[in-house]
Formats: structure tokens, C-alpha cells, sequence
């Protein structure tokens, strides 16, 4: 009997380890975080429209002109950030996050030099740059949506 | 010297291919398009110097950009190959457990 014990007891230890072990490397989709990105995604592009049209114009391109969606968009990036962070295992998403927030912090900086005809190519390269980073966001965020939505038995 | 859009893009192809090794094939698409955006992008602000439409300033932020722009493409094919790798390993976790579950007789895995 003693002997079928310890046989056995190994198969049970490693049952108990499989039963408690789904793996997981990165943390799940979170819809808030990925509608939040969306939004910040809009609000950029509305910003750049902005500043892409009186590109002629100095007064109407000044930075104080836009300040408050400045505020708001960086408040926006403010709150995923504090979300990102408190979500467990969501550091690749966190980078996401402040490397926005660092761009955003960078037109920010750009704007407040000064926009006018002379930066049309800059402009365009300040639109891809944010292309570029939200192809990134969105590629990930659709790849945790769709983890989120594979059967239990196809994972 | 001139900085060459295609040398940027084939140098940094190369040191991210090193860099993720096995997981390169899944996400060489994102990475080959973004690179490809950045090093345009850097020899753009090249040009703009040489024209003199750019102040240092200004392209301190334009470059800052592009660093900020390849880190998130990077965490991006992190991400996706610790979501195959996830993936994996369940799978290969699953298959044990249907084994175990079989020798033992029970279904109590």
C-alpha cells in the first residue's frame, strides 16, 4: 500500500501543479484601455488637422490657441497611464502609454517653438511618427482581443 | 555624410532580427513598415537641416519622436511573441494534462 502511495504521488503532485497552471506572460485585454487609446488616437488627429490648416496663419497657430486640447489630450494619456500601471503584467502596454505620452510631450514642446509655413515637412513626419505608434498600440490591442476571444479549448 | 534610407532601415532590421531571434518571422511585417517610417523620417530631418528649415530645437523633438516611435513597435513585438509563447506553452500543458488525465484513469487535471 505504501508503495502505490509513493508511486502515485508524484502523478498527484504534477496534477496539482497542471490544475493551477495556466500560464499567463501578459495581461489580458482591457476594453477600457483600448477604447481610451482610440480616443486619444481621434483627438490627436484633430489637434494635427488644426495646426495642418493655419499653417499660413501665426496668430491662429500660436500654442495658446490650442492649449486646452493640449490639457485634455494629456490628461486623457495621464488616466491610461495610471490604468496601465495598476493592471497586472501590462508592462509592454505601459510602454505604449508613456511612449505617447513622450511624442505627445514633444509636439507639445515642437508647437510652443513656433509652427508656421516653414514646418509643412515636419508636420508630415510628426503624422507619421503618430501613425507608426498607433499601428503599434492598435496590433497589440487587437492581438489581446482576440486571446480574449479564443475558446478556453483553442488556447 | 549623407544618411542613406535604405542603410538606416537594413541596420536597424538587422540588430531587431538579432534582438528577437525566433520571434522575428511574426512580427517582421509591423516592424519592416515602422522602421521604414522612422528612417524616412530621420533622413527627412536631414534634409530639412541642410535646407535650413529647421531649427536644433525643433529637431531634437522630430528625433525624440522617432525613438519614442521604435520603442512602442518594439513592445508591440514583445508583446506578441509573449502572447505566442503563452499560447504555447498552454497548449503543450493541455496535452500533459489530457495524458495524466488518461494514464491516472480520472478526470482530475
Amino acid at each position: 500500500m505504501k508503495k502505490i502511495v509513493r508511486r502515485l504521488l508524484p502523478v498527484f503532485f504534477i496534477s496539482f501543479v497542471l490544475i493551477s497552471c495556466h500560464v499567463v506572460l501578459i495581461g489580458a485585454y482591457d476594453e477600457v484601455t483600448d477604447q481610451g487609446f482610440q480616443k486619444i488616437q481621434n483627438r490627436i488627429a484633430r489637434l494635427l488637422v488644426g495646426v495642418q490648416n493655419n499653417l499660413a496663419d501665426s496668430v491662429e497657430n500660436k500654442f495658446a490657441k490650442y492649449k486646452s486640447q493640449y490639457e485634455d489630450i494629456e490628461g486623457q494619456i495621464e488616466s491610461i497611464k495610471v490604468r496601465c500601471n495598476a493592471l497586472p503584467k501590462y508592462h509592454q502596454v505601459v510602454i505604449h502609454a508613456e511612449g505617447l505620452d513622450a511624442t505627445f510631450k514633444n509636439l507639445e514642446g515642437y508647437h510652443k517653438a513656433g509652427i508656421s509655413l516653414t514646418d509643412t515637412a515636419s508636420l508630415k513626419i510628426i503624422k507619421s511618427t503618430f501613425d507608426v505608434e498607433f499601428r503599434a498600440i492598435i496590433q497589440l490591442q487587437n492581438a489581446l482581443k482576440r486571446e480574449k476571444n479564443t475558446p478556453a479549448e483553442n488556447k | 555624410m549623407a544618411l542613406d534610407t535604405n542603410k538606416l532601415l537594413n541596420e536597424m532590421i538587422d540588430a531587431a532580427k538579432t534582438s528577437l531571434g525566433r520571434n522575428w518571422p511574426g512580427i517582421k511585417d509591423l516592424a519592416i513598415t515602422s522602421f521604414q517610417n522612422i528612417a524616412q523620417n530621420i533622413v527627412a530631418v536631414e534634409q530639412m537641416k541642410i535646407n535650413g528649415t529647421i531649427t536644433q530645437e525643433k529637431a531634437a523633438f522630430l528625433i525624440s519622436m522617432q525613438k519614442n516611435a521604435a520603442q512602442m513597435v518594439i513592445a508591440t513585438e514583445v508583446g506578441l511573441g509573449l502572447l505566442a509563447a503563452e499560447a504555447a506553452i498552454n497548449a503543450a500543458l493541455d496535452v500533459i494534462r489530457v495524458s495524466v488525465n488518461k494514464a491516472i484513469g480520472w478526470n482530475i487535471v
